[in-house]
């Protein structure tokens, strides 16, 4: 009797173990993620986990400074040296009212780009993360090339799936950002961002 | 006259000579369409292949397996199935070898012997089994009958669905603003919400993103034979069409046959009309893996009933592999295994444990390959937190709240998926009343309910498409010809009304 018992268990158990190792094994013959997908993945996770605090931008022949801070309800406040301001939401970047000092965009304040431009080249961490994770969750090739900041090795990441393009380059070792990139028809600019801060800084973003 | 069976030794020899006879065809076909007739070599290999498995055919059926010849084309077709699955096993070990290193034809020597006891078994198993009684009864006119019923409504409701996406997506209903992103394939609105994410797998495979939506949560079964598809020459969007509105196809056969063994033929045939009428059914059309989960699932339980023990594993662990809801299937196969366990001998005893494990066995190869992934077992059911979905004690409450708060905004679209909660419920106390075994009831019962412990009644009027026995219960509230009529013509305005508005809230 214990011998029938151990038989039917053993077919069985033999049987439901040949399923669940086939079901790996299938799964397994799917297309394995690129590099460049698990590259996105690990800066991703570096993006949630740090916050940024701004940087030097260039845009329109001009340098400034730009920084950014938290606001309540998970939005963002970006504030340029030429007294703009910016209130990131998502992905959405909305002008508040300017307060005109020190030098002005004369050349292209008017351009309709430029909130866009400024907003991405605000150096905020958690508008990268959402970009990046928008193309991942869209199949889209992310990891573009790689490329050397100031003798650092980099990688260069298209967080933008058509114009205007956005790319963040990351250092290869840290993957910390180090410069984002923008580029549309009438705006171009970077910011060398500054360096990351953790996440339990409130001021940054 | 009686033709005398060769051992199984003698018959094994004869299928290897046989297979070596086809190996030798096939790549003389091979060489002959790329060399001479210049055609691709992806082509030619399919010609080739089709060559070789015909004539492996004609020669096993004369000489390997003469003592159990049957119809021609009806062995013939199971021959080709089981040549395609051999193929398949073939390609699998393929892969799995190269992948741990070794040479592509060393590797290719070792998978094609691998796949000999498989071909071998299957045909001796199945393409040439002896007849029976039940096997000759396969096809009685009353039956032939209802597939041809089956089949009917099945064309007409597929034509329902895919002329409403076609004229919705003509009309640049409901917003226009949404179709510049569609208008790539005049289905394309079958292939929209998950759809994205299904042929996103079969491209790139899965990559899980923490914290954010990401295609771990879709089971991998759909997006492998999308991709095996798309490498025969077929674009994802096609290649998921037809084996959504092909599944169904199958499912609905395999519904009726199922609901048969529960109810009277009419009853059965009534079942799967209505299954291909249903309103949420135009979800069966989509780019989304529930007509083949109906399929396996379906067919499962026929197989299962009929003793084919083996037959129901394979198709319960297709169906695990597809949609986890399937590990419910475990529920009324143990209660028809411990039902017949008697009468059962020991062998049919371990075969028919196998089939109540199989599906749960499925889920766990795909939970074991996410652990060594993503160091997650259970990230396919993680990433459906990013979707506002997740288990917990309190779901119910949650997803009633949520409900009380719908409407007035955007999320009324909930009382839609409530409603149809409510039906399937309505329909499985129909359908235990009517005499179908209660453990497929509870199966039934715990696909609809067991979605709303994750705080949401978003979806469940599609996870509800898999709890069978609720067609059987509209089938039996259908038995008046009246109310057959009223079932019939509203189930098929509310499908168009349903896959009409496709765009507007996700199945």
């Amino acid at each position: 009797m214990p011998i029938r018992v151990v038989r039917v268990a053993g077919v069985a158990t033999v049987a439901v173990c040949v399923v669940a190792s086939a079901a790996y094994g299938l799964v397994s013959t799917l297309p394995a993620p690129t590099h460049g997908d698990r590259v996105a993945v690990r800066v991703l996770d570096r993006l949630q986990s740090t916050r940024g605090r701004g940087g030097v931008m260039q845009i329109g022949g001009l340098t400034e400074r730009v920084s950014c801070e938290r606001l309540r309800g998970g939005r963002h406040l970006v504030d340029l040296d030429d007294g703009t301001r910016l209130v990131l939401s998502g992905t959405h970047a909305r002008r508040l009212g300017e307060r005109m000092r020190g030098r002005v965009l004369a050349s292209v304040t008017r351009l309709p780009s430029l909130t866009s431009a400024e907003a991405d080249l605000s150096g905020s961490h958690a508008l990268y993360a959402t970009q990046l994770a928008s193309q991942l969750a869209h199949g889209r090739t992310i990891l573009v090339g790689s490329t050397v900041v100031r003798g650092r090795p980099a990688y260069r990441l298209r967080l933008t799936h058509a114009r205007p393009l956005l790319e963040l380059l990351v250092a290869r070792g840290s993957l910390t950002p180090l410069v984002a990139v923008y580029r549309s028809a009438t705006v171009s600019g970077r910011t060398v961002l500054g360096p990351s801060t953790t996440p339990y800084r409130w001021h940054a973003c | 006259m009686l033709t005398a069976a060769p051992g199984p030794a003698v018959r094994f020899l004869r299928f290897a000579v046989v297979g070596s006879i086809g190996y030798v065809a096939n790549l003389a076909v091979f060489a002959l369409l790329v060399h001479d007739a210049r055609l691709g070599y992806l082509a030619a290999a399919t010609v080739s292949f089709s060559a070789a498995v015909a004539l492996n055919y004609v020669l096993n059926r004369a000489w390997t397996f003469r003592d159990a010849r049957g119809r021609f084309l009806v062995q013939g077709a199971r021959f080709a199935a089981v040549s395609c699955a051999a193929l398949g096993w073939n390609l699998l070990v393929l892969h799995l070898l190269v992948t741990a290193g070794l040479d592509k034809l060393a590797a290719q020597s070792i998978a094609v012997v691998a796949a000999v006891p498989v071909s071998f078994a299957g045909n001796r198993l199945w393409a040439f089994r002896a007849q029976t009684g039940e096997r000759a009864a396969l096809l009685s006119p009353s039956r032939a009958a209802a597939y041809r019923t089956v089949a009917l409504w099945w064309g007409l409701s597929r034509a329902l669905v895919l002329l409403t996406a076609l004229a919705v997506q003509a009309l640049r209903w409901p917003r226009a603003a949404w179709y510049p992103s569609l208008v790539h394939h005049p289905f394309a609105l079958l292939g929209a919400w998950d759809g994205r994410w299904y042929r996103m797998v079969a491209e790139r495979g899965y990559l899980s993103v923490p914290s954010h939506q990401s295609d771990v949560a879709f089971f991998p079964l759909f997006p492998i034979l999308l991709g095996g598809l798309h490498r025969l020459g077929l674009s994802l969007d096609t290649a998921g069409l037809l084996l959504a509105n092909v599944g169904l196809l199958v499912g609905l056969a395999a519904l009726y046959e199922l609901v048969r063994t529960w109810l009277p033929e009419q009853v059965a045939v009534r079942a799967a009309v209505y299954a291909a009428l249903f309103p949420m059914g135009y979800v069966f059309s989509m780019v989304y893996p529930e007509a083949i989960v109906l399929a396996a699932m379906a067919l499962a339980g026929v197989l299962a009933f009929r003793g084919r023990w083996w037959a129901a594993a394979v198709a319960a662990a297709l169906g695990g592999f597809a949609r986890p809801e399937a590990i419910f299937l475990a529920v009324p196969l143990l209660a028809l295994t411990v039902r017949r366990w008697p009468s059962l001998g020991d062998a049919d005893r371990g075969r028919a444990l196998a089939a109540v494990g199989a599906a749960p066995a499925a889920v766990a190869g795909v939970a074991l390959y996410d652990w060594h992934m993503f160091g997650n077992a259970l990230a396919f059911s993680s990433a459906q937190r990013e979707w506002g979905r997740w288990f917990s004690p309190d779901g119910v409450a949650r997803a009633v709240q949520e409900l009380a708060r719908s409407p007035g905004t955007e999320n009324v679209w909930l009382f839609r998926d409530a409603g149809f909660c409510l039906l399937y419920l309505v329909l499985l106390a129909i359908a235990l009343r009517a005499g179908v075994p209660a453990s497929w009831v509870i199966a039934g019962g715990l696909i609809v309910l067991l979605p709303l412990e994750t705080g949401s009644f978003t979806s469940d009027g599609r996870f509800g498409l898999l709890a069978l026995p609720a067609y059987a219960g509209l089938a039996v509230a259908g038995r008046r010809r009246w109310l057959d009529l009223l079932v019939r013509c509203g189930s098929a305005v509310l499908l168009v009304a349903a896959s009409a508005t496709v765009l507007m809230r996700w199945p």
